[in-house]
């Protein structure tokens, strides 16, 4: 109850009022739901939204709330960051009864700091106008000094950033999107937004199955718990998918992140190195080996039947919220883990001379501080979770967005289907709202970078009696759970453990030939081939994404002419926000439009598969790959130009060095750590990517990369399938390895994915 | 060596004013300072006449030809940086070479040629023996020497410095003056040196311009400032003097007559300017007072009673109280002086400078 406390207590009687308001709304909703049918409820319910929202926004312009207090309490404004795409999303699917209840409860709040923010920014335009009396130079002057800045290497720099983005990434997008508004037969331009947003089949509020368990009786007698969560249809189960791995992961990741920087105690080395594993990439096999170890045979559901009598089996979205968990959670534990490093100690000793301790502490002065850092690895996951197609693949949970498009490609027999054109843009809308969201946040409340300058020996401790007792207990326990997968695609791989059960439990014997698969992988040529298809495209993708990266991390970190730098960096950083299924679908009609052109000049020349002429698919993957791993690498590039002053520059351009002698001669040389990091965590990324891979992969098998390879041989599960992937698997678990190593010991990088 | 000109130079950073319309010539071989304190524009000046910044408005001129929109690696000055800029990951020799190496077909320069150049700029600024080293093992003096053989060795059409004595020790930063004077007669270069601190530009420039919030304030040798400052901001910032406020009563061949605000005193000085309003400023700077009476028939004296007295090692600092005002004078450090003493001096009206209340 004390936690209760310091949460009410921080809230003011504004706080109340407006909350009250939600509150009031929120009953009346519910009276509505229970008395009259949905018809009724359902827009009155809308009305209500409308006052609530109305309420908000007078309270602000009258001056009765104020904005100041969303805008400075790290509560209430990620409150309303959530809030936003909350309702943005009831809204999109018109959710009814107990949700849309919800959505009139925040809407006040909504109002308060649309309108607040909006209102903010006016007067600030409006008091820069005032200021505005300078003698300000004629337009062409200004577009002459704007050309000033940009030589002949900006200029190509610019071009060629501009260009490959364009043409790779935002036309496609507006392919997907043309194809989006082409109706079917007899429709209006919206029919297929109306089949996707309200047809039972992709939105499914009211599903036959209630209930998310079920009790199976096996014919031995034994009875089996069947977890496997409800089908609201794939856009509802994709954002409850996605939400609550995004909670669960941020929550676990802030726990190990927080542990790991603030205390010290036996095994504190070995728990890092642990944490980190799980984000060592191995498509397809790790779900594989949740499946196994949460299977009917596997250790956990014997450990519940000696307990409860039960077997217990995980499947659908159950199983793949849990994977994600493990897989995503290190993303948040990592920018965690940096940004409590980065909290000035000084700031936390200041908090606790006033008489702040323990939680207080934590949640008054060191969360806030680590805040932007966490929401940019939450966000991540998100998007990470919504584009997944590895988990849904192994547990067969169809019904998720991402693996509806995979289907898309799948069946269709001629083009894609337009309906399939317009989930994809729907789930795009989903990624970028909550992307430019939180980024909007993080970079309005980036005050935790100040404390750089600082002293930075983090203050660690040693915990007491009771929390060496709970490091011991919880968090060592829920890492080793998570590095299961890492260590069972290992086994799998050396022929210890079999990936099939027996009824008894695991199969695990000392094998006669550990490095049987390892073997094979390496000398069969088929198989061969596809790590070699893999390596080429990533090897040639890096070198291009190397380059891009450097026309745009050079040019957004030395233009002057800010907007321009600013709409290229968000453009090299939004493929982090594109689901790569949406990329996919956008290559799919570029390409086979491109493809088609192109048979005119040149018949026949690309005539590589159905439906009709389009590219060669290696062509595909490489540009696919270098397009969608760009952000990781600039993020580095970037960081790179940034630690090097100005002025170093302007000392060569000074002494007669053009721009193009001034970057690769003198800049480069300086941060070829950087840009080497860049380039490995890139290639690693490009090595493992899934989705272009599995969609374009089945188009021409000779040209497909490894993850489709282990896509194809994992679903079926039979014979040496698994074995092989999961040779696959420790071959990229050993590169990872190998790059995570060099990138932290020689190059002395962090490792972090803060990548908002 | 060149010539340079600014005329009617703007820079805006959004609503901030960096530079506002500030005109100057440079001449050929000239020492020149741009002086003034920090943040009125001194940077923002230099890095426009090196080519790093475009003036929204006005023009730059080297020898007449228009450069304004000349980028910076085709105006052949030299900058030495405030934070020296020196490559970290390049030798001693390695960055004094760099600008060599670039030039080396423009110029028809052989390897040879670099090697001897680059050693005699070293040997110049005496580091000599120090090639091989990296900037992070040098002294921030030694750093300093070294971004200078930087600058110097292409022999540039100027040499533009930037506060480059401004991070170094106060003894070693005098004993760099003295050199930098030598170096720069010697080479005879155009120079135009920027820093906050009035004594060194004094010191070494042959003209100074000061700037206040980005406004040219006047321009002008350091003998010219400092007895003949046409405003109060350079008044006040060179050296250190009593400023009164008061009104003209009469006006003679070459001299002017004030009578002080807040007492009977009237004093006469000359004025810069032709048409002088009656609100007044009249500036006298300590040291040119003088003990005693006698002097010219001009000459006003006074008496003062001593309300504060400080030694200070070469001189004796001294608070006169004359009626209502009060006025800061220097006596001789062999002087004995008590609080309350009565002490009789002599304005000598032509070191008096009169100029309009801002
Ligand atoms: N790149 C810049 N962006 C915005 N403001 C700047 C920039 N450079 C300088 N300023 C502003 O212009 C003014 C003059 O700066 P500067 O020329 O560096 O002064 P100084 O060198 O005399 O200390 C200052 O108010 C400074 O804050
Ligand atoms: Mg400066």
């Amino acid at each position: 109850m004390n936690i209760t406390r310091l949460w009410v207590g921080s809230l003011r009687r504004e706080d109340l009022t407006l909350f009250g308001t939600g509150t009031a709304l929120l009953l009346a909703s519910l009276l509505i739901n229970a008395l009259q049918p949905l018809e009724i409820s359902k827009v009155v319910s809308y009305a209500l939204m409308l006052l609530g929202f109305t309420v908000g926004s007078v309270m602000v312009v009258k001056g009765l709330y104020r904005y100041d207090y969303i805008r400075y309490s790290f509560t209430l404004s990620f409150l309303s960051v959530i809030t936003l795409l909350y309702l943005f999303l009831t809204l999109l699917i018109e959710a009814y009864g107990v949700p849309q209840a919800f959505a009139v409860f925040l809407t006040p709040l909504a109002g308060a700091s649309i309108v607040g923010y909006l209102h903010g920014k006016l007067r600030e335009k409006g008091g820069m106008l005032k200021v505005g009396s300078l003698r300000k130079p004629d337009l062409r002057r200004r577009l002459r000094a704007t050309l000033y800045q940009l030589d002949t290497t900006m200029w190509f720099f610019l071009l060629f950033g501009f260009l490959y983005l364009t043409v790779f990434m935002v036309l496609p997008i507006l392919l997907v999107l043309t194809y989006s508004f082409t109706p079917p037969a007899g429709g209006g331009w919206w029919s297929n937004f109306y089949n996707v947003l309200r047809t039972v089949s992709y939105v499914n509020l009211n599903p036959i199955v209630k209930e998310w368990w079920s009790v199976v009786n096996l014919p031995n007698g034994q009875r089996l718990l069947v977890v496997r969560g409800v089908d609201y249809g794939p856009i509802i189960n994709s954002l409850i998918v996605a939400s609550v791995v995004t909670v669960f992961a941020t929550a676990l990741g802030i726990v190990v992140a927080f542990v790991l920087a603030r205390y010290k105690f036996p095994g504190h080395t070995l728990l890092r190195v642990l944490a980190l594993m799980p984000l060592f990439n191995t498509p397809f096999i790790n779900s594989f080996v949740v499946k196994l170890i949460w299977g009917q045979d596997g250790p956990i559901s014997s450990l519940i039947e000696l307990i409860f009598g039960y077997k217990l089996r995980l499947e659908g979205y159950v199983g793949v919220i849990l994977t994600q968990i493990i897989t995503f959670f290190p993303i948040v534990y990592l920018n965690a883990y940096n940004s409590f490093l980065n909290v000035d100690p000084s700031t936390e000793e200041q908090a606790e001379n006033l008489g702040a301790k323990g939680f207080k502490l934590f949640r008054s002065v060191t969360l806030p501080l680590a805040l932007p850092g966490i929401a940019a690895g939450a966000i991540l996951v998100f998007v990470f979770s919504l584009e997944d197609l590895g988990a849904p693949i192994v547990f067969n949970a169809q019904n998720l967005m991402s693996y509806r498009i995979f289907r898309g490609f799948q069946t269709a027999t001629g083009l894609i289907s337009p309906e399939i054109a317009a989930l994809g843009v729907i789930l795009l809308m989903i990624t970028l709202v909550s992307f430019l969201a939180i980024r909007n946040y993080v970079s309005m409340r980036s005050y935790a970078m100040i404390s750089r300058g600082g002293r930075l020996s983090p203050r660690v401790r040693c915990p007491g009696p009771l929390g060496l007792l709970a490091i011991y207990l919880a968090v060592f326990p829920v890492i080793l759970f998570a590095i299961l997968p890492q260590l069972g695609v290992i086994l799998i791989s050396l022929d210890v453990l079999k990936p099939y059960p027996t009824a008894t439990g695991l199969d695990i014997r000392i094998p006669e030939n550990p490095f049987m698969y390892l073997t094979k992988v390496l000398s069969d040529s088929t198989i061969y081939s596809y790590l070699l298809n893999t390596f080429t495209y990533a090897g040639i993708s890096v070198l291009i994404a190397v380059f891009l990266a450097t026309a745009v991390g050079y040019s957004v970190s030395r233009l002057k002419i800010k907007w321009l730098a600013n709409v290229l960096d968000s453009l090299a950083t939004s493929p982090l926000a594109i689901p790569g299924l949406v990329i996919a679908l956008g290559y799919y009609y570029f390409f086979y439009i491109l493809a088609n052109a192109l048979s005119y000049v040149f018949p026949g020349i690309y005539a590589d598969l159905s439906p009709g002429p389009t590219f060669k698919t290696w062509v595909v993957f490489i540009i696919a790959f270098s397009v969608r791993r760009l952000p990781y690498v600039v993020r580095s590039v970037f960081a790179g130009f940034q630690q090097v002053h100005e002025n170093l520059e302007e000392a060569a351009m000074n002494l007669g060095a053009t721009r193009i002698k001034v970057v690769f001669g003198v800049i480069f040389p300086l941060i070829v750590g950087y840009i080497l990091s860049g380039a490995l965590l890139g290639f690693i990324y490009m090595a493992t990517e899934v989705t272009t891979s599995v969609t374009f992969g089945g188009m021409n098998s000779a040209y497909a990369p490894m993850t489709y390879y282990m896509a194809q041989n994992i679903v079926g599960a039979a014979g040496q399938g698994p074995m092989l992937v999961a040779a696959m698997g420790t071959i990229l678990i050993m590169i990872q390895l190998v790059v995570v190593i060099i990138v932290v010991y020689v190059f002395k990088q962090r490792y972090a994915f803060i990548g908002v | 060596m060149t010539k340079i000109r600014l005329e009617n130079i703007s820079k805006y950073y959004g609503n901030v004013v960096a530079v506002d319309d500030v005109s100057f010539e440079v001449r050929k071989g000239e020492f020149f300072a741009i002086l003034g304190p920090s943040g009125c524009g001194k940077t923002t000046t230099l890095r426009i006449i090196a080519g790093f910044e475009v003036p929204d408005i006005g023009r730059v001129y080297f020898d007449d030809e228009d450069v304004t929109f000349v980028k910076p690696y085709k105006r052949n000055t030299a900058m030495v940086f405030q934070n020296y800029a020196l490559w970290p990951h390049m030798t001693v020799y390695e960055n004094v070479a760099y600008g060599l190496k670039l030039r080396k077909k423009e110029l028809n320069l052989t390897d040879a040629d670099i090697d001897r150049m680059v050693k005699e700029a070293l040997e110049l600024v005496r580091l000599s023996g120090l090639e091989n080293r990296y900037p992070l093992q040098l002294s921030g003096g030694q750093q300093q020497r070294v971004a200078l053989a930087r600058a110097l060795v292409v022999r540039p059409r100027a040499l533009l410095l930037d506060e480059p004595l401004s991070n170094l020790d106060a003894k070693l930063r005098i004993e760099m003056r003295e050199e930098l004077k030598k170096l720069q007669r010697s080479l005879n270069l155009t120079t135009i040196y920027v820093t906050h601190d009035q004594l060194e530009a004094m010191s070494l420039s042959d003209r100074i311009a000061v700037l206040n919030k980005g406004r040219l304030m006047q321009v002008g040798t350091p003998q010219e400032l400092y007895f003949r400052p046409k405003n109060l901001f350079v008044a006040d910032f060179l050296g250190r003097s009593n400023i009164y406020s008061g009104e003209v009563v009469a006006k003679g061949e070459g001299y002017v007559e004030v009578k002080l605000e807040d007492s009977d005193l009237i004093v006469r000085g000359v004025t810069p300017f032709e048409n002088i309003p009656k609100k007044v400023a009249v500036i006298i700077r300590p040291e040119i007072i003088r003990l005693g009476e006698g002097g010219d028939d001009m000459d006003v004296s006074v008496r003062g009673v001593v309300d504060f007295a400080m030694f200070i090692g070469d001189k004796v600092e001294a608070r006169l109280k004359i009626g209502k005002i009060s006025m800061l004078i220097y006596l001789p450090n062999t002087y004995n002086i008590r609080l309350g003493d009565e002490v009789k001096l002599t304005l000598p009206w032509r070191n008096i400078v009169v100029i309009p209340s801002d």
